[in-house]
């Protein structure tokens, strides 16, 4: 079986849609930000599958240029999101 | 594509939807393991499709998030409470919509009628794609810098206040 553009694109949406159900049913903060890489990741393989099947001769790397790009944003992400990350006042660690 | 590399492929897709599944499903630090099986799975399937430098760069950058989920889980073990909760309707509107996305999109990869094929001429290595991260494309590259920057940035003074307090 060999692959083609199809299986890429189907394992890059089904990579976003677990990191959209991840971020959007965890209700816990690390949870939902944990959602966000496999959200990233699965457009990121999705546009490297393009740039390998579909791509034109002008615009051969532009796929994985997005991805390098999206792997970057993630990792900001990430790290703006763990900055942010706190107890509510609520909890005894919020009040420490 | 040739049969090894078909077979690779589709091994390291099970790989990455097993972590992917694991991070969706399971608490605590076990989610972590899966976010790094997600990081070999999805670096080994870019250099499987022949994007070698997307997939060190991706590597490098989920091994981060791991280590950065993983500190804050162990600073505030509480934040973790919220998930022993009973999910709100929002919550299972939300995840019954994300079910919804993934239906649409592979319809789309069934159905969609794209062009094909691959061309070979010209070049595909990694200079060529900092020619374009660093030129054509240098803005995009510069509002990354900035956003990184600034993630960076929040996390190493929050860091400090907490070792303040």
């Amino acid at each position: 079986m060999t692959v083609t553009l199809v299986p890429v694109l189907f394992v890059g949406g089904a990579l976003f849609a677990t990191g959209a159900f991840t971020v959007a049913y965890r209700r816990s903060f690390p949870g939902a930000l944990a959602g966000l890489p496999l959200l990233l990741g699965g457009a990121g393989l999705d546009l490297v599958g393009v740039s390998r099947f579909a791509t034109s001769s002008a615009d051969r790397v532009a796929g994985q240029e997005f991805a390098v790009v999206l792997a970057g944003l993630t990792l900001a992400a990430v790290a703006a999101g763990a900055a942010l990350a706190r107890p509510g006042p609520g909890t005894p660690e919020g009040r420490r | 594509m040739d049969a090894l590399h078909s077979a690779l492929f589709y091994a390291l897709a099970a790989l990455t939807l097993a972590g992917a599944l694991a991070v969706a499903l399971l608490a605590g630090e076990r989610r972590l393991l899966g976010l790094l099986a997600v990081a070999v799975g999805l670096a080994g399937l870019y250099a499987d499709l022949s994007a070698g430098f997307a997939a060190g760069a991706a590597l490098l950058a989920y091994l981060a998030c791991a280590s950065l989920l993983l500190r804050t889980l162990r600073a505030w073990p509480a934040l973790e409470a919220a998930d022993r909760e009973a999910r709100g309707v929002p919550q299972q509107v939300g995840g019954l919509l994300a079910g919804a996305v993934f239906l649409v999109l592979a319809y789309v990869a069934y159905r969609g009628d794209f062009a094909a094929g691959f061309q070979t001429s010209g070049e595909i290595n990694t200079s060529a794609i900092g020619r374009l991260l660093l030129g054509r494309d240098a803005l995009a590259a510069e509002a990354l810098a900035g956003a990184f920057l600034v993630g960076v940035t929040a996390a190493a003074v929050t860091s400090r206040v907490r070792r303040v307090r």
